[in-house]
């Protein structure tokens, strides 16, 4: 009731809580784990510095989708770069973590292969209007698998350091529950979003992207803490 | 009927990260259970070799003691019984007799020197009345004679050990040993200081060289000599503390609880 109360009254005073908080404000918190890694950066590892990457790519991608945005021009082409650099450069991150050199050697082809998809999609299947839930979705359960294979992997190793002192747990659990979260709102984005064109009515799929925003916050918060954990030893 | 799927995926999203998020809670705490359960392993398996080591010291200095005393006692008086009988032979004064006689006893009395020095060096203490300080100044005494390095002990208003059991003094005699030993060996010294002084709970020793100092940390860990020192300090429950921010010269601090 308070919420509706307090939405009701910025809606009164022109600002739209739903688009301030998935427009701008979470996609400009992907700074805070910037921020935060560039004083570890000479002493951070290579797969954090490529996490690093990919929160700067992810800070620009997010800041022209902002300026496109303003411009009241459809930004949901920025959808395909984001999965394609995320992609890459995520997949990168986990062969650095990969002990097995089978693994290493399936996502160097993955590497290869998804991007093309990505392409590939664009072209034939989900053109720059509409989401590319397909990529998406994919994505989303190569990530799960291997964050889940990562995790089984280390568990068969001799762990020597405290679970919530290890940087890269608090990365891989961003990364798990947003991805896994997010999945079923991948797969349904098409629809939801000719739903709403079909009844002019974009308040519902606001809120739920909101709550796909607050996903991408906690990932972004994850990161920070673990950013926050690294050490030189 | 189409505003429900809105709400289906929301709760889908939401029940999905709940379940996540309790996995990710249980492999937290499954994995800290599992390091809680390592570490306690680790420390007991420290503490079984503290008390293996511990046996281990006991046998050796109840051996060593036992050869000590056999030496002292059933060498030594057989010696000493030898050096009668020689001296109660050849009554006749032949010149190359004498001679021989003299040239025996001066080596008995040298065997009967050594037995004696080995004997206090595998056992200190078997002497009735000397006791550790006095083995600490003969050892002092004969540093300042035979190393070439000028060596000073100070027992400061300490005139026994006896507030430390036998193990311990035994414990302490074998640090101040290995101490010196070092200090002989690797530290190009030309002095050295022991200072005890008594605390009202312990017995401080300060145990101070002029030498080369120690090395910058050694990537193979401490030697023999420096773990069978550790090892002592255990048995005597002391607390060690070496200086390693000298630029040069050796410190360590030694307090022994009694």
């Amino acid at each position: 009731m308070l919420f509706a109360n307090f939405q009701f009254v910025l809606e009164y005073i022109g600002i739209n809580f739903y688009k301030i908080y998935t427009a701008y404000f979470v996609p400009l918190c992907v700074l805070i784990p910037i921020i935060i890694f560039i004083p570890k950066y000479k002493i951070a590892v290579t797969e954090y510095k490529i996490l690093f990457g990919y929160l700067i790519i992810s800070a620009c991608i997010n800041v022209a989708g902002i300026v496109i945005g303003l411009r009241h021009q459809s930004n949901l082409w920025l959808f395909h770069v984001d999965t394609v650099a995320e992609s890459v450069l995520l997949l990168f991150f986990f062969q650095k973590l990969a002990n097995n050199s089978t693994v290493k050697k399936i996502i160097a082809v993955l590497l290869l292969l998804f991007p093309l998809a990505c392409i590939v999609n664009l072209l034939l299947f989900q053109a720059g209007s509409k989401i590319n839930t397909y990529p998406r979705a994919a994505e989303s359960v190569l990530f799960i698998l291997l964050t889940i294979y990562y995790w089984l992997q280390r568990s068969y190793e001799t762990e020597t350091m405290e679970w919530l002192q290890h940087p890269v747990n608090w990365i891989l659990s961003g990364m798990l529950l947003y991805f896994s979260s997010s999945f079923c709102l991948f797969v349904f984005s098409n629809y939801l979003l000719d739903d709403a064109m079909s009844r002019h009515d974009f308040n519902l799929l606001r809120a739920v992207w909101s709550v796909h925003a607050t996903l991408l916050l906690i990932m972004y918060m994850l990161f920070s803490v673990g950013f926050k954990k690294i050490t030189d030893k | 009927m189409k505003e429900n799927i809105y709400i289906l995926i929301v709760l889908l999203m939401l029940g999905v990260f709940l379940v996540v998020f309790m996995m990710i809670l249980l492999n937290v705490k499954n994995q800290n259970k599992i390091l809680s359960q390592k570490r306690k392993m680790a420390e007991a398996e420290i503490e079984h070799q503290k008390a293996l080591t511990h046996t281990l010291i006991v046998s050796q200095e109840a051996e060593r003691k036992r050869i000590g005393m056999d030496l002292h006692d059933e060498v030594g008086t057989a010696l000493s019984a030898l050096r009668m009988f020689i001296e109660q032979m050849f009554p006749e004064e032949q010149e190359y007799l004498l001679e021989l006689k003299k040239e025996s006893k001066i080596k008995i009395d040298n065997i009967v020197h050594n037995v004696r020095r080995i004997s206090h060096n595998l056992s200190p203490f078997l002497k009735g009345a000397y006791e550790l300080k006095d083995a600490l100044e003969d050892i002092v005494n004969s540093i300042d004679a035979t190393a070439g390095i000028k060596a000073n002990i100070d027992f400061d208003d300490i005139t026994d050990f006896n507030c430390l059991n036998e193990e311990t003094q035994l414990a302490l005699y074998r640090v101040i040993c290995e101490l010196i030993n070092n200090t002989i060996k690797h530290a190009v010294a030309s002095e050295l200081n022991i200072v005890f002084r008594r605390a009202s709970a312990f017995i401080e020793v300060v145990y101070t060289d002029n030498g080369i100092g120690l090395p910058v940390l050694r990537s193979d860990g401490n030697g023999i000599g420096m773990m069978n020192m550790e090892s002592r300090m255990d048995m005597m429950n002391a607390v060690c503390k070496i200086d390693r921010q000298r630029i040069s010269g050796f410190r360590m601090d030694i307090q022994i609880p009694f």
